[in-house]
C-alpha cells in the first residue's frame, strides 16, 4: 500500500513538474512573440535568453532523470540479492565439499 | 511442448496487439503531422514572424522531446499509458483546432507539443511492451512519425485546411482508446512481460552483459546508449542535402527514414542487434559523405543510418524493465540534446572527416554497450529452440 502511494505520489510530482515546465515554455514563447515586433539578429545574441533557459529546463530534467536512474540501479541491485541467497544457501547446504561454490559470484 | 504453448503467450502476441501497434503507428504518424501543419501553416499565414518562428520552433520541440522523461516517470508510476497516448493525441488534435482563434497560437503550440509528448509516451510503452526484448514493434511505431513530419511541413507550408489532420488524430485516437483493453496483460505490467521474456528468450535477454554488472555498468551502457542517440540526432540533422528541395526526392528521401527505422528493428531482432546497428552506422558514412552531391547515394544513406534506431530504444528499455515510458523519455531527451546544437545555429554542417568521425564515435560507443554474449547465432538458435516452426512473433 505505501509503496503505491509511493509511486502515486511520484507520479503526480513528475506530472506537476511537466505542467510547470510547460507554463515556463507558455511564458517564453508568448514573450518571444511579443518580442517579435523587433526581431533581434541571431547574430547579437538576442535569443541568448532563450537558449539559457533551455539550458536551464534540460539540465533539469537531466538532473531528475539521473536521480530517478540512480533509485532505479539501486532497486535492481537491491532486488538482485535476495534472489540470489536461496542459490547460496542451498550450494551451501551439502556440506564443506562444497565450499565457495555458491560464492554469489554470479550476484 | 509447454514452451510452445507459452511462447504463443508471450505478451502482446496476436492480432489484437499488432492491430493496436499500427493504429499507434498511424496516429503517430497524424500527430506529428498536425503539429507539422500547426506550426508551418502559422509561419506561412505570418502568425510567426522571424524570430518568434525560431523560438516556436525551439520551444515546441523543447516540449515534445525533452520534457518526456518527466513525463514517462509519471505514466509508468502511475500505469497511465492508455490515457497519455489518447490525451496526448487529444490535445494535440486540440491545439491545432485552437490555433485558428486569434491570440490563441501561443497556447495551442504549447499543447501540440504537450500532447505530443503525451502520445509518444503512451505509444513508445504500448510498442515497447508488445515485444519486451525486441526492437521490431519499437520500430514500427516510431517509422511512420517521419512521414508525419514531412507530410504536416507540406501540407503546412501549402495552406492546407487543418481539419483532415484533426479528425485523422480523434479518430485514431478514438479507435486506439477501444482497442486498448482487449490487448491484456501486454500493456498492464511492464515487469512481468520483461520476466516472460526472459523466460522465452532468455539469450536475447542476456544481450547487454553491462548492465549485469551493479551500478557501474549499468550506468555506463545507459550513457553510451543515450550518447549515441544524440550523436545520431546531431548528425541525422546537420547533413546537408540541397536536392532536398525536390519534392519527388523529399518523398523519397522520407520513405527512407521510414523504412530505415521500421526494417532495421526487423532486422536486428533477425540477424542481431550489435551487427545491425553498428554495421548500419559503419556502412552509411560513405554513403552520407557523398550524399549532398548525390541524392542516391544520400537516399540509401539516410535508409542505412536509421537502422539503428529501434536497437538503442529497445537497448534502453530493456536495461529499465517496467520504466518503459521513462526509457522512452530519456531517448526523446538525448535526441533533443544531439538536436540543440543545430536548431540554435551553433552547428557548422559537417564535413565528411568530422560526418566520419561522429558515426564512428556512434558505432564505438554502440557496440560497447551491445557487446554481449549473445550474437545473432545464439540468439536465433534460442529463437528457434522456442519457436520451432520458426515463428519469431516479430
Amino acid at each position: 500500500m505505501r509503496s503505491r502511494i509511493r509511486a502515486f505520489s511520484t507520479a503526480v510530482a513528475a506530472a506537476a513538474a511537466s505542467l510547470v515546465l510547460a507554463a515556463a515554455a507558455f511564458l517564453a514563447l508568448a514573450a518571444a512573440t511579443l518580442a517579435d515586433a523587433e526581431p533581434p539578429p541571431p547574430e547579437s545574441g538576442g535569443h541568448a535568453g532563450l537558449l539559457i533557459v533551455i539550458g536551464i529546463v534540460v539540465v533539469a530534467v537531466a538532473v531528475v532523470s539521473i536521480i530517478a536512474l540512480r533509485s532505479l540501479a539501486k532497486r535492481r541491485t537491491g532486488a538482485a540479492a535476495p534472489a540470489d541467497e536461496p542459490e547460496a544457501e542451498s550450494a551451501r547446504a551439502p556440506g564443506p565439499d562444497d565450499e565457495g561454490a555458491g560464492g554469489g559470484s554470479d550476484a | 511442448m509447454t514452451s510452445v504453448r507459452a511462447a504463443r503467450r508471450t505478451p502482446g502476441t496476436g492480432r489484437r496487439a499488432w492491430t493496436a501497434l499500427a493504429l499507434a503507428a498511424a496516429q503517430h504518424a497524424a500527430v506529428d503531422a498536425a503539429c507539422g501543419v500547426l506550426l508551418w501553416g502559422a509561419v506561412r499565414n505570418g502568425r510567426l514572424g522571424a524570430a518568434s518562428a525560431w523560438a516556436a520552433f525551439l520551444i515546441y520541440n523543447l516540449l515534445a522531446f525533452a520534457v518526456q522523461p518527466l513525463l514517462g516517470l509519471a505514466v509508468d508510476r502511475g500505469s497511465w499509458a492508455r490515457a497519455s497516448a489518447v490525451t496526448g493525441a487529444a490535445l494535440t488534435a486540440a491545439g491545432l483546432m485552437a490555433a485558428v482563434w486569434p491570440g490563441a497560437l501561443t497556447p495551442a503550440i504549447v499543447a501540440a507539443g504537450l500532447g505530443n509528448a503525451l502520445f509518444h509516451v503512451g505509444g513508445g510503452i504500448l510498442s515497447l511492451r508488445l515485444e519486451p526484448g525486441r526492437a521490431t514493434a519499437p520500430g514500427l511505431f516510431v517509422a511512420p512519425g517521419a512521414a508525419g513530419v514531412t507530410a504536416g511541413i507540406l501540407a503546412g507550408r501549402a495552406g492546407t485546411p487543418a481539419w483532415p489532420f484533426v479528425a485523422a488524430t480523434a479518430l485514431l485516437g478514438a479507435a486506439l482508446w477501444l482497442i486498448w483493453p482487449a490487448l491484456g496483460h501486454a500493456t498492464r505490467s511492464g515487469r512481468r512481460t520483461h520476466a516472460t521474456a526472459a523466460r522465452l528468450n532468455p539469450a536475447a535477454h542476456q544481450a547487454l552483459p553491462l548492465a549485469d554488472s551493479p551500478r557501474s555498468g549499468f550506468a555506463i551502457t545507459i550513457a553510451l546508449l543515450l550518447l549515441v542517440v544524440a550523436l545520431r540526432s546531431f548528425v541525422g540533422l546537420d547533413l546537408v542535402m540541397p536536392w532536398k528541395s525536390d519534392v519527388m526526392l523529399l518523398a523519397l528521401l522520407t520513405a527512407a527514414v521510414v523504412l530505415g527505422k521500421a526494417g532495421g528493428g526487423v532486422a536486428a531482432d533477425r540477424f542481431g542487434w550489435r551487427p545491425v546497428a553498428c554495421g548500419a552506422l559503419v556502412v552509411s558514412v560513405p554513403l552520407l559523405a557523398v550524399g549532398a552531391a548525390s541524392p542516391w547515394a544520400g537516399i540509401a544513406g539516410v535508409l542505412v543510418f536509421n537502422m539503428t534506431m529501434p536497437v538503442t530504444l529497445a537497448a534502453t528499455a530493456r536495461l529499465l524493465p517496467g520504466q518503459e515510458g521513462f526509457a522512452f523519455g530519456l531517448t526523446c531527451l538525448a535526441l533533443f540534446c544531439g538536436a540543440l546544437p543545430v536548431l540554435a545555429g551553433w552547428a557548422s554542417p559537417l564535413g565528411a572527416t568530422a560526418l566520419a568521425v561522429a558515426c564512428a564515435a556512434a558505432a564505438v560507443a554502440l557496440w560497447a554497450a551491445l557487446a554481449g554474449r549473445a550474437n545473432a547465432r545464439d540468439r536465433s538458435a534460442a529463437s528457434r529452440s522456442i519457436h520451432p516452426q520458426g515463428r519469431s512473433y516479430a
